[in-house]
Order: C-alpha cells, then structure tokens, then sequence
C-alpha cells in the first residue's frame, strides 16, 4: 500500500469549517488516480496532507491518520517525507526556487547531500523524461507556462519520489503545453513504478490514463472507482456539482441514450478513439455523416467597434510582441482567442482598451484613437477583466469591490440597484456582500471580478481566462450571462485555452501566434481547418478530431461539439 | 505575456563571467562613491560608467535604456521635493536671504539625491540583469555564510521579478477600472497608493511567498545544515585582480575625498547664482 489515508478531518488555523470530512482512501504502489471536484472542495488540501505541508507547515487542526509508504505524516517531518512525496504545484511562475533550468532540477539533490556526478546524472535523466533536453541552458524567465509546468515535473521528478503529487498542473498552460505534459506524465508511467496522484478540471488529458477517478464534493469523498464506470454511474451527480465528463465521453454516452450506438466502453480521449479508429468507424457506419450545415463566414452584420490596422508592438529590449496585426470587429460578435503562452494575446487586449500603447500602426475602439484618448473614456465603455484574479480586487467588502468602477466612474449608486441585484445573484456572491475579497476562494474572486466589470454596462467586453479556477457550473453560468449579454448587442472578445467551451459559445475564433493573426473565422470552419495542421490541432476540440478521423478527407463544415455532432447525426437518420 | 526587466539576461559577455564577488565589490564602490561625492559632474561620470559596464555586459543599449524608466518617477520625485520640502532648512542653512536662490539651492540638492539614487538602483539592476543568483548563494556560503542565510537573499531577489509583474498587473487592473491614482491630491494620492498598490501587492507578494516556500520544503530546504552545490564558481586571476582594482580605486577615493582634494567639477549652485545675478550682487 503506497497510501493509507483514515478517518480524516482537517480544517485550516483560525478556520471552523473543516475542509476535508471523514476521508478514508487506500492507493497502491503504482497507481495512477486522478482527483476532481468543484472549486474550493478540498482537492488540493488533501495533496499538502501527503507530503506533510499540513500539518507541519500550514499547521491547522487534523484528526485521523495519513500513512504514506508506511510513514505517519504526523510524526515524520516535511523534508522526510519529501524524499516520498514530490509535489508539482499549480502556479508554474511562483513554485521556482532558482533563476535556470539546471539549478532548477538539481535544487532538491543538493539539498539532499547527493555526490555531484549524481546530480548531474538526475538532472539528465529527469529531463529526458519531460523531453526536456533542449531546454537545460535556458533562465526559467525564457520558458513558457508549459515548459515551466514540465521543468517543475522534472525536478519533482530528480528527487527520485515513490510518489509524485499533481496539482491542477495545466490550469495556467496552454493547450499545447498541457498535452505534452500528458505525454510526459504516460512517459513516466511507463518507465517507472511511480504512483501518480493528480488533481484535475481536464478530465480529457488524464483520465485515460488513469487507474482511478476520485470526485470530491464539500470535502468528502463521494465517488471512487475506475474511471469509466464512475462516469457512467454518477454522471448526473457530477453535472450538479460543476464536473464535466471528457467530451468524447458525453457523446458517447448521449448516443447510447439515444440508442445509436450499443456499446458501453467509452472513449475518454481522443487517443483511445485513435487507437481504435477502425472499430469506431465501423460502429458509425454508413449512416455517419459529418458536415454540418455550411455557415455563412460572417459571425455579425453590425457596425464595426474596433478597427486594428497595422499593429505594432516591441516588448522592453526591443522583442516582438505583435507584428502587423490587422483586425475588425464588429457589434454583437462573439469572439473567442486562442494561441499559445506568449502568442501575443493578452499583449493585444492591452491595446484594445490603450493601456498599451502601438508602436505602429493604430487602434480604434468605438471610434476612439487609443493612442490619443485616456484611458479612463475608454474603459467606462470597454469592461476587460485581466487574468489573476486577486491582483485587480481592491476595496474591503464584496459589495464595495462591485461598485469600485462605478464610483470612478461617476455612476449614482441608486441608478445600479437593480443591476446590482441581478449581478451579484447571477454571480453567487448575494451570500458574500460583506466579505474582504481578497479572503474568497479563487473561484469566487473570479466571479467578482466580471461582476466588477458588467456592473457599469460596457459595450465591450473583454475577459483574459475568465474561467481561471473554476468548475464546469460556474463556466456554463458565466458562458450562458455572456451569450445573454451577446443577444443583448454586447460585444465579447475571450482569450480562453478551454477549447472545449470556446467551440460551444463563441461565433468567430482567431489563433495568435509570434505575434500574429494566423486564423481567423467562423469558429467551426477555423477549428476544421486546423486539425490536419500538427502544430494546430491542439486547438481543436476531441469531436472535431473525431469528425475528421471519421471522413476520408478534411470537412470545414464538420461538427466541433457534442451537440452539432447529433444534430447531424439525428437529421441523417430521420432522412 | 509581458517581457520582463530585471532578471538575469542569459548572454555571454565578459561581466557575465565575472565571480559575484567581483561585481558585489563593484556595486559596493558604486554605493559608497555615490554617497559621498557631492559633485554633480562626478556623479553623473560614476552614472555612465555604470551604464558603461552595462554595455560592456552586452545587454544592448535598448534593453539598459529600458531599465532606466522605474528611475523616472523617482528622479521627478526628489528633483523638486527639496526645493519645497527643506526651504525652510535652507533658509536657515544659507546665509543667502534670497528665495530664488533657496530654491536653486534645492533643486541643486535634488539633483544630486536623484544621481545618487539612481546610481546605487541602476548598478542593482545591472547586477541582477549579469548575475546567477545561485552562483551569489554558493560564493557567500564560500565566505562562511549558513546557506539557509544565503538563500534568503536569493529569495528576495527571486521576488523582485514577481512584484514587478504583479504591480503592472495591479496598475493595469486599475486603470481599467477607472481609477486614477494621480488625479487627486498628494495625501489623498498617497493613502490610494497604499490602499489600491501596496495592499493588493502586499497580499499577491504573500501568496507567491507561501507557494515558493510549500515548493522549497517540497524539495528538503534545510534538511541538513550545509548543502551541496552543483556548480562550482571559480575565483580567477583575472578576478582577483579586479577586485584588487576596484578596491584600489575605492581607497583612494575615499582618501581623496575626506582629505578634501577632489576637485569641483561642476558647481551647480553657483552656475545657477551667476546666470541670475551676473554682477555678483544678491538682492
């Protein structure tokens, strides 16, 4: 038995809720299990319990017992268990401890008295498992949110751990960086007897490599099983509490309910349908079509807001950020962005609302020059929510935070009372009006942080990874509030790595890349024309990929969601 | 993504190669010569021979212009505070009844707290952008100090890239949101700095914090009472006898200095005084 977890309770210093109740958990030597569940129900408390950061570090109240390969956590000190348990943290920019790669990965041996040739040896070993090698020389500022991820696993990985502990590793990491540090997790399995435990919102990364599905829910363990027949046991219960099944798992499942298909083995990724495309061919048959009905090109007809011509941008020592960037945006689109870490995303956002300003090039926001107009104009019509959460909360109470801009902005308290209402309701944050935001869960600061911003009505409004830190509940109620603002008139611009919810809201989808606009289009049409291109495919969701395994040649009408997949689907077959 | 300033710049050049021992000497002469020279020519020569070694260091005279810009506000700042802030001093001080006077005497004053300054900041920055931290920690640990000590330097220097993200990120949240801090007056722009910068900085600061050290006692930080350390930093000829010219030129300095035979390059206040009273009569 790698873990023996009985009877736990654990609630944090000064805290009285208990954040994990009544836990009891075995997990073998070599296992791999992967742990979800809503934000903020005890997922990532319960991985500082295996390493002995609670109680040792954090301190707070524990009762029960955490054995990790035979070794009470209660009496054997963090660096002992350390040796056991090696932890990669979610935050790929705050968990180093030094400037450059090497150092990087050798910082835990040398703590640990290791002979230097040793070291070295760890050090090599460790990043030929990440596939890694190229980046040894590197300063860690030079990697990407990805590469970080997987530096950070290489140097979980060189204190040689019997168990290695993942916690939400691809929730700052691109799409691309987050396969890759999929293939390297399936890597280590197979070159080692590690027991990997990860925590996880992307079910369609991991689970299928997983021997087993843990779902949390207020602290309690409330389904543990094999993957599969968790999913297909509980399914309804894991949609009320925020967890989404892997997308290829929900088609499936919906065809069987709709007796299409009869088969109860369950893709849970794209690669397992990979491995076995002959058999779903076969199992589609015929009768499987998949194009879609042609879309127009055009995702609005209204007057154009933002008109980008020629945007250039040069970081601090003179690198590239945004290269002849061209772009028009018109009233009541509905506009997903997607591209890599460092693309030149967030960079561009910057612009759209002045707080950067071109280097060439020109910038026109509702008819505004954004290199002449303050931002201030700008902002009271432009609402853009930025990517950390915390660092853009600043007032002492939840309702005070809601109304920051507003007072800025010179907006009456009493013209926003109905607004006001509906806003902190729609948000769930009526129970949290007197709270310090800064005190709120991740998730929660999330959600304050658009209503902070759709309180004052903008016109525009534009989210940098508005669903940082959330579950599947709050992205489909954030998602249906944008798409109700959308038919309102509004217009949305989301720079989001959640393929998956991109492909079911958004009408246009652009991919940056070095600074560039290399798509841009009808989100259907730019997902299919994607999915041959290696280097692309990660921005296309599973049915997509599963579209285009199922026809001879590329669609660009082909289904991208669960739902246009049956649509088509159903339509078929009724003819 | 936005790009950095002042981490390490990963280019070969020889102030890379330097041991870190040299360039904490260097830093030191720097520190101590921009505390005790007066003269703002001599000031501003100690200033371009540190943007000099930042040359010489191959950062490029774009990214070293760049690094210049956080000095700004603070230039401005003690440029004119005191001119206004100790004229009442001055008046006392000077002999020199005359207001006009007074206030070139401040700004006077002002420039050369404003050289010093961003001396001794700017060679901080040229060290961060040239120096592996790591290779710092091992050559103090060299020197006799506990490793544990050792790295709390390098913590805090760890940090300084991560607050300089979060602060953009916090002014950029701010001014999206209406704010302006330099709208209002100065108390009231100070108590916003402190309650809409420093508590969102403090607080992201803190969590960083907590999540670097989980991360450090992850990886047995302070199991043992020494450590190892991969890489060995060599002390060379070629650095020995740097350093024996840094500290030469800072003794003689020194000496030169408090006997009093630095000559007066540039005298400010009296350029100042002659160009509005070329008669040499102060009403």
């Amino acid at each position: 038995m790698s873990i023996s977890i009985r009877d736990l309770w654990y609630r944090y210093p000064g805290s009285k809720e208990w954040v994990l109740r009544n836990i009891n958990l075995n997990i073998n030597s070599g296992e791999m299990v992967c742990i979800t569940g809503p934000s903020a129900c005890g997922k990532s408390t319960l991985l500082y319990l295996l390493n002995g950061i609670i109680p040792h570090a954090l301190g707070g109240e524990m009762k029960g017992r955490v054995v990790v390969e035979s070794l009470d956590t209660r009496e054997h000190d963090v660096y002992e268990l350390s040796t056991i348990v090696s932890l990669v943290q979610q935050d790929p920019e705050n968990q180093f401890r030094t400037f450059t790669v090497k150092d990087e990965i050798a910082f835990g041996p040398e703590n640990l008295w290791i002979p230097k040739h040793e070291i070295l040896e760890r050090v090599e070993q460790s990043l030929q498992i990440v596939n890694a090698k190229h980046l040894a020389d590197r300063t860690m500022m030079e990697l990407s949110g990805g590469e970080k991820q997987r530096i950070a696993l290489a140097a979980a990985l060189s204190m040689k751990p019997k168990i290695l502990v993942l916690d939400e590793p691809t929730s700052n990491i691109d799409p691309k960086g987050a396969v890759e540090l999929a293939q390297n997790l399936r890597n280590i399995r197979s070159k080692t007897n590690i027991t990997v435990i990860i925590v996880e919102h992307r079910l369609d990364l991991f689970l299928w490599m997983s021997d087993r599905l843990i779902i949390m829910n207020e602290g309690e363990i409330v389904c543990n099983g094999a993957p599969r027949s968790v999913l297909q046991k509980y399914q309804g219960l894991l949609l009320k509490i925020g967890v989404r099944p892997p997308q290829t798992f929900e088609l499936f499942d919906r065809l069987s309910n709709l007796g299409v298909i009869n088969n109860s083995h369950y893709p849970l990724s794209i690669e397992e349908i990979e491995e076995k495309a002959e058999f779903f061919r076969q199992l589609f048959q015929s009768d499987f079509c998949v194009c879609a009905p042609v879309s127009s090109g055009r995702t609005s007809e209204g007057e154009v807001v933002i008109r980008v011509d020629g945007l250039t941008y040069d970081y601090p020592g003179g690198i590239r950020a945004l290269d002849g960037i061209d772009l028009e945006v018109r009233k009541g689109e509905f506009i997903g962005i997607i591209g890599n870490n460092g693309a030149g995303k967030t960079t561009f956002l910057l612009h759209l609302i002045g707080i950067l300003k071109p280097k060439s090039g020109n910038v026109s926001v509702l008819g505004m020059d954004t290199r002449t107009t303050p931002v201030s104009i700008i902002a009271r019509r432009v609402g853009m929510v930025f990517q950390y959460p915390s660092q853009q909360l600043f007032e002492e109470s939840v309702r005070d935070e809601i109304l920051f801009a507003p007072k800025n902005f010179s907006i009456r308290e009493n013209e926003l009372s109905d607004r006001f209402k509906e806003i902190s309701k729609t948000f769930d944050l009526e129970r949290l009006q007197d709270r310090y935001p800064q005190s709120l869960s991740v998730g929660q600061m999330r959600r304050l942080n658009l209503a902070s911003i759709l309180i004052y009505d903008p016109d525009i409004i534009i989210l940098d990874e508005p669903f940082f830190g959330q579950d599947y509940g709050h992205v489909e109620r954030i998602m249906d509030l944008l798409e109700k603002l959308n038919e309102e008139g509004k217009t949305i611009m989301i720079v989001s790595h959640n393929i998956v919810e991109l492909a079911e809201h958004v009408r246009r989808l652009i991919l940056f890349k070095d600074g560039r606009i290399i798509e841009d289009g009808p989100t259907r049409r730019v997902m299919n024309s994607m999915v041959d291109k290696e280097e692309k495919q990660y921005f296309c969701t599973p049915v997509c990929r599963l579209s285009r395994l199922l026809t001879k040649h590329a669609v660009l009408e082909a289904p991208t969601t669960v739902d246009e997949i049956l649509s088509v689907l159903m339509r078929r077959r009724q003819s | 993504m936005i790009k950095l300033k002042y981490t390490y710049v990963n280019v070969d050049s020889k102030v890379h190669n330097l041991n870190p021992i040299v360039k904490v000497l260097w830093i030191t002469c720097v520190d101590v010569l921009a505390i005790l020279v007066w003269d703002i020519a001599w000031l501003s020569l100690i200033f371009l021979s540190v943007f000099a070694v930042g040359l010489a260091a191959n950062l490029g005279r774009r990214r070293l212009l760049d690094a210049m810009r956080p000095l700004k506000p603070l230039v401005i700042i003690l440029l004119f505070s005191p001119s206004f802030i100790l004229l009442p001093e001055l008046r006392i001080l000077s002999p020199n009844p005359s207001l006009i006077v007074l206030l070139v005497e401040g700004v006077a004053y002002g420039v050369t707290i404003a050289l010093r300054f961003s001396c001794i900041i700017y060679s901080a920055f040229i060290f961060m952008m040239t120096t592996r931290l790591n290779d710092l920690a091992y050559m103090l640990v060299k020197l006799g100090m506990p490793y544990r000590y050792s790295f709390m330097i390098i913590t805090s220097f760890r940090l300084i890239p991560s607050l300089e993200k979060y602060a953009e990120n916090i002014k950029y949240a701010q001014v999206a949101r209406g704010l302006n801090l330099d709208r209002a007056g100065i108390l009231r722009r100070y108590f916003n700095f402190v309650k809409y910068t420093v508590k969102p900085l403090l607080i992201s600061a803190l969590r960083g914090s907590l999540t670097l050290a989980i991360s450090m006692d992850s990886a047995c930080f302070g199991a043992y009472r020494s450590r190892v350390f991969l890489n060995d930093v060599p002390y060379s000829k070629q650095d020995a006898l740097i350093s024996a010219v840094i500290l030469l030129i800072m003794t003689l300095s020194i000496y030169i200095i408090f006997t009093g035979r630095l000559p007066i390059l540039f005298d400010f206040s009296e350029t100042i005084r002659r160009l509005f009273y070329p008669s040499g009569k102060i009403v």
